[in-house]
Formats: C-alpha cells, structure tokens, sequence
C-alpha cells in the first residue's frame, strides 16, 4: 500500500490550494441558501432622516407626516456640525429642512429648490428619497389643478401616496418551492465546489505521481504497474469520495435536513458529478500541466460550466441558444435533476434517470479520452526515442 | 569461482532503423564494481532498461541472479536497487518520506522497514535534511537522496545509471567512496558512467561501449594492456632540430612523436626509462626545455585508440 499511502500524501500537500475555494463556497453558498428562504418578503428600505419644519403650517406638517410613513426621523441636532458628523459616522442618512414660506410658495406652484436637502454618501436610497419628495410635491400640485385649496391637496396627497399596492409574486404553477429547497439549493452550487477542489487537488497529484522519471524507478521495484495503478485508482476513489460525503454530510447539516425520500436523488447526482470531476481532473492530467495551467484550466472548467449550466444562474433566465450549448455539459443535466427535485420543473422519474445517465455517459466518455491521451503519448514517446 | 549475478547474451534492441544494442554480452561476477564506460548515446542507459525489464528487446537473454528477467520477475527486482540518471523523488514528500516510500515498495514490514530507512538516511548523511523537501536541497544532496532512495532496501545488486551528473566535486567523492562501502558490505554493482576517472578509480572490471556494442572488456590494466601505448612523455620546448626529433623517434620502444612548436609529446610502446633517454637526447643536443612530464595511459587513450575518437569528445 506505498502508492496508495504516497498518493494520498501527495493529494494533502495539494489541498492548500483548495481550502480558498471550500471557504468561498461554505460562506457563498451559505448565504445564498439563507437568502434563498426569503423570497416572498419585500420589506421597504428605511432611511434616517432628520426633518427641520421652520414654516410649521398644516402643509408643512402634511409633508412631514407623509415622509415619516417610510422612514425613521431622528430627532433635529442643536448645530450644524453635530448634523454634518452624523451624517458622516451614517447615523443619519439624510437631512431635510421645510423652509419658512413653505405653504406660500407651494400655493404659488413654486416648487423649485423649495427644501434644502443634505447628504454625503450617494446611495440608491437618497435618490430614492428625492423622489418620494417630488413625487409629493408633483401630487399635491395635481390636486391643486384640480382646485383643491393648497391645505386639502396636501392631505389629498398625503392619503393617496400612503395607499399600498397588493405586490403578489407570480410563479408557475411547477415552479412552487420544495420542502428541502434550502438544502436543494445548497446542492445546487455543489458542481462549483467539487469541479473546484477535485481538478485543482487530484490533477496536480497524478502529475505527480506519474512523472517519468519516478513512475520508471517504481517500475524497477517489486511492485507490478498493475498494483500502482489500482493503488492510485483505490486512493483517488477514497480522496473523490471523502470530498463528496463531507460536502452531502456538510449540506445536511447546514440546513438540518435529514436525507430521505427523493433528496437521495440529489446524493446520487453529486457523486456522479464529483465522479466527472475526478476523470475530468485525471485527463487534465495525461497531458503533464504545470500547476498554473492545471488552476488556469479548473478557472475555466468550473466558471463556464456554471454559468453556462445554470448552476449561478437559474436556467429559466438563460438563453435557448445558451441552453442547447449547455447540454453537451454534464452540469446542465445535474442542474436539470435539481430543478426536477425542488420543483421548479416537474417531476419526472424518467427525466431524472435520463440525466443521470447522460452524467454517467459524460464520465465514460472522459475515461475513454484520457485512456486514448495516455496510449497516445505513451506511442509518441517511444516514436521520439526511436527519432534521437 | 563467484557466481554469476548478471548475464547479459547477445542483446539487441532496436529503434526502427536505429540499433541501440548490437549483439551485446556481458557476464559479471558477485562482488563486483562493473563500470560499464562509453560516451553519451553508446547504449549504456538501453541496456540497464533492458536489464532492468523496463524496455523490451528484439534478441538476446538476460539472466539475473541465474534466472531469467522478465517485466514480471518481481522476485528479481526486489533484490535490485536502482539509482537512476535523473533524480526520481516526489517533491510533495519529505526527505525521509520518500527514502520510506522506495524501500517500502520492497520491505513491506513496517520495523524493518523504519530501521532500513534509518540506516540508508545515515549512509548518505542526510541525517540533518530528513524533513526537508526535495526542492530545498542542493543538487548534491538530492544526488544523495536519489542513492537512499536506490539503497534502502539493501538490494544484492546495484544498479548506478551516471549518478553523479551535475554534482560538485565534494559530493561526487562522497558517492564514489559510498558506492566503494556498499561493495565492501557485499553488493554487487554495476556503475555506468562517461567519466572515465570515475571509473578508473572504483570498478574492478569495466566493459567499454560504442554504438550499441562492447568494444573492450577487462579490468583498468587489462585494458590499457590491450593497446600500443604505455606512455607518453610530454616535454616543453621551443626549438627542435628535425635530426634531434629524427633521433629521439629512433630510440627504443618509441613509436610516434609529435611536435606542435612548443610541446614535443613522445608515445612509448613498453620498456623502462623512456623518459630519461628522451631526456639525454636533449641534453646531448644543448637544447633547452621546460617542464617535462610523464603520463600512463588512460581509458581515454583506450577509446580512442580503439575507435579513432576521444571518449571525452564525443557528442551525445
């Protein structure tokens, strides 16, 4: 068992380059199966406002009413630096000031520079501000068009901008979440992570246990090239195979989920992905890359894989012309069997098969071609001694 | 007699058109430090693959320890320590790591394997290195870790494929008087190499090759026995008259003399104070001369003057 026990050495000193990624994905993906949870709940963002009514009049106190719906008003500060460092430290967000002559000048339709504002940091949420403020200052000028005294269309204006529309979210009637969607979702990114740590771990590794040189002196020793390549094959087996249990066992957890009933199907699709991965990694390997170009190409694989496959990106939002390419990709097909399990598409045991399979055949496909690389390059060597 | 640890019989590998191995045959005997000598490309490499089942051949046999040596005579190899031209180590392991990870491809028992590691790391003088990885040792200790790696096991025969390729001189004495301790402990060893001082200074028996085939066999003297000059004598001297060269190419035992100008060489074939009656020639002649020296004949002298070409010269 020295090869199997070298290898998995040689697989440790490789992990340093992984752990990046495992901790990218435990904190991404993390945060994107809690922030999965709340889709249905739309809450307005509230800002910090300090209102300063120098006209105090009914429609000043109108304004200042209407503005205190949505936001939370932070009581005024006796100078002006106090307010400045406020708004600095963002302990307060904006600053309004109702001049005196406020109703006048409303009455008089004068709506130009008719409040001073104040803020330091450009946000989506001041703009969204100012124009809550012309959109009361524009309303209270229709009711007056329509010769409301400046008083009543205030209040006219006050009511009509409190009104909530009814905001339902549309889905499709296949489209309604699972119970396990949290966990589903976890498993949905689990092609980024497994692509990730097993190219960047197990290709380094099998470059190096079958440099040339030291496979030739191994090949001098009592151990027959049968037993090296079973004893790679076993190692990287147990290695791939750890990797998967740990992310499943990991899913399980995060989201204090117990696998049952049809979630076994999302443990199947894993492995078969994790299984691509590592036959991926072994014929990235049978061409001898140096380590850069081994983390150059996972870059590569794992990022086109997922945005093509619909791993980062729902595949409803992507193209038809995206999607025929996607399904030369095995991560289109796992993808396929995730969306089949949460529900947003229905499910359908043969169609779930089908993508399995066609995984399966993604991972016979990739042995055949590292197979044909290593016999390949195995003739071209001897070719090239025969040449010197 | 000693018995028979290799035997190489008629061997002949080819590369399409090119042929690599010529009707090579090699007998060596338990005990030995065989040196197989010859420029870069002559085969020495080809035939420690074949001997090791690493290639395949098209004709010949090769019997180890009395059998034969097959791609699957694992018995055989575990009795064989290999020490390749190239350093063959995982960089990803330590020093102690690696020699651990050779000698278990033999010993599978985990004490005896832990007290042969021991040994082997103490042998080379790794004892200071033997967390280091690979990549921080010199290339003289990674010359050193390739020979633990090669030795752990205490193989009966050695196989040293140029060990000492790109090493400092310090470190090659080492190797060399390394090699010389694991003969005196018992192993037989074959020493390829195309210094022929290293050679010179450890085998007991050396077969030279050229293109694939044996030119020479036998031990240092043997060989140098087997060609015309036993010694040259070099003198530095700015002027010679043609009768005083004429008279110095008729003494005794001289058989060739060449003058560039500057330096006067005389080749002797044989006798005894060649140098002294050169020397008298001279001073008969009131010709004045420099330093003056007298070598033997080298392996070197041996290659060439069997195949028109210095073994040093030679390209790969």
């Amino acid at each position: 068992m020295q090869v199997f026990k070298a290898f998995l050495k040689v697989l440790r000193s490789k992990f340093g380059a992984a752990i990046i990624y495992i901790a990218l994905f435990f904190l991404v993906g993390i945060l994107m199966t809690k922030s999965g949870t709340d889709e249905s709940v739309w809450e307005k963002s509230k800002m910090k406002l300090v209102i300063e009514d120098l006209d105090d009049t009914p429609e000043s106190r109108a304004l200042t009413e209407f503005i205190s719906k949505d936001n939370t008003i932070i009581p005024a500060f006796a100078n002006e630096d106090d307010l400045t460092d406020a708004m600095y430290y963002t302990t307060v967000d904006y600053a309004v000031t109702i001049p005196k002559g406020f109703s006048e000048r409303l009455a008089a339709g004068e709506t130009e520079g008719i409040f001073e504002c104040r803020h330091i940091h450009e946000s989506y949420a001041q703009v969204n501000i100012q124009m809550q403020l012309e959109k009361y200052i524009n309303t209270v000028a229709a009711y007056q068009a329509l010769g409301k005294s400046t008083q009543e269309a205030s209040q006219a204006a006050v009511a009509a901008l409190s009104k909530e529309a009814n905001v339902e979210l549309l889905q499709k009637e296949n489209e309604t979440k699972g119970e396990n969607s949290e966990l589903l979702t976890f498993f949905r990114y689990m092609p980024y992570i497994l692509l990730s740590v097993i190219m960047n771990t197990l290709s380094p590794a099998m470059i190096a246990m079958n440099r040339k040189d030291f496979r030739y002196r191994t090949d001098c020793s009592g151990i027959s090239p049968h037993s090296y390549t079973m004893q790679i094959f076993g190692a990287s087996a147990l290695y791939v195979g750890g990797i998967w249990a740990v992310f499943t066992l990991a899913g399980g957890i995060i989201n204090g989920t117990m696998y049952t009933g049809r979630l076994w199907l999302a443990v199947l699709n894993a492995l078969l992905f994790a299984l691509f991965s590592a036959v991926l990694a072994i014929f990235v390997s049978e061409f001898s890359p140096s380590d850069n170009v081994v983390s150059i190409l996972t870059q590569v694989a794992t990022l086109g894989m997922c945005f093509l496959c619909g791993v980062f990106i729902s595949q409803s939002l992507l193209g038809s012309g995206v999607l025929s390419a996607a399904k030369f990709l095995p991560a289109y097909w796992y993808i396929r069997v995730i969306s089949m399990l949460n529900g947003e598409l229905a499910f359908d045991a043969g169609e779930v098969a089908l993508a399995l399979g066609i995984e399966a055949g993604f991972i016979a496909v990739f042995v055949l071609l590292a197979v044909l690389v290593r016999r390949s390059r195995v003739t071209s060597a001897v070719a090239r001694k025969a040449m010197a | 007699m000693k018995p028979t640890v290799v035997k190489i019989d008629n061997l002949v590998k080819r590369y399409g058109e090119l042929v690599a191995l010529d009707h090579f045959s090699l007998e060596i005997k338990e005990g030995e430090i065989f040196g197989l000598l010859g420029p870069n490309g002559s085969g020495k490499t080809t035939t420690i693959n074949c001997l090791l089942s690493l290639l395949s051949f098209d004709k010949g046999e090769i019997e180890v320890f009395g059998r034969e040596m097959t791609p699957t005579s694992y018995d055989i190899k575990r009795e064989i320590g290999v020490i390749m031209q190239n350093v063959a180590v995982l960089d990803e392991l330590s020093v102690r790591e690696n020699i651990d990870y050779f000698c278990g491809l033999y010993i599978a028992d985990k004490e005896k394997r832990k007290a042969c590691v021991e040994d082997a790391i103490k042998f080379v003088g790794l004892e200071d290195f033997v967390n280091f990885r690979p990549k921080k040792l010199s290339g003289g200790l990674l010359r050193r870790l390739n020979i633990a790696c090669g030795i752990a096991h205490k193989p009966k025969l050695i196989i040293l494929d140029e060990p000492t390729v790109a090493v400092d001189p310090q470190s090659r004495n080492r190797i060399l008087e390394g090699i010389q301790e694991l003969n005196r402990e018992g192993a037989t060893v074959i020493y390829t190499s195309h210094y022929m001082e290293e050679v010179e200074q450890i085998c007991t028996r050396i077969a030279i090759m050229d293109k694939g085939r044996k030119i020479a066999e036998g031990t240092k003297d043997e060989l140098k026995g087997m060609i015309r000059n036993s010694e040259s004598v070099s003198i530095e001297i700015l002027e010679l008259p043609d009768d005083v060269r004429e008279k110095i190419a008729h003494l005794p035992h001289v058989y060739e003399t060449e003058y560039d100008g500057t330096k006067l060489t005389v080749r002797c074939s044989g006798g005894r104070h060649n140098l002294i009656r050169i020397l008298a020639v001279l001073q008969e002649a009131e010709l004045g001369f420099g330093r003056v020296y007298s070598e033997l004949p080298t392996l070197n002298d041996v290659f060439l003057e069997i195949t028109g070409t210095a073994l040093r010269d030679s390209k790969e």
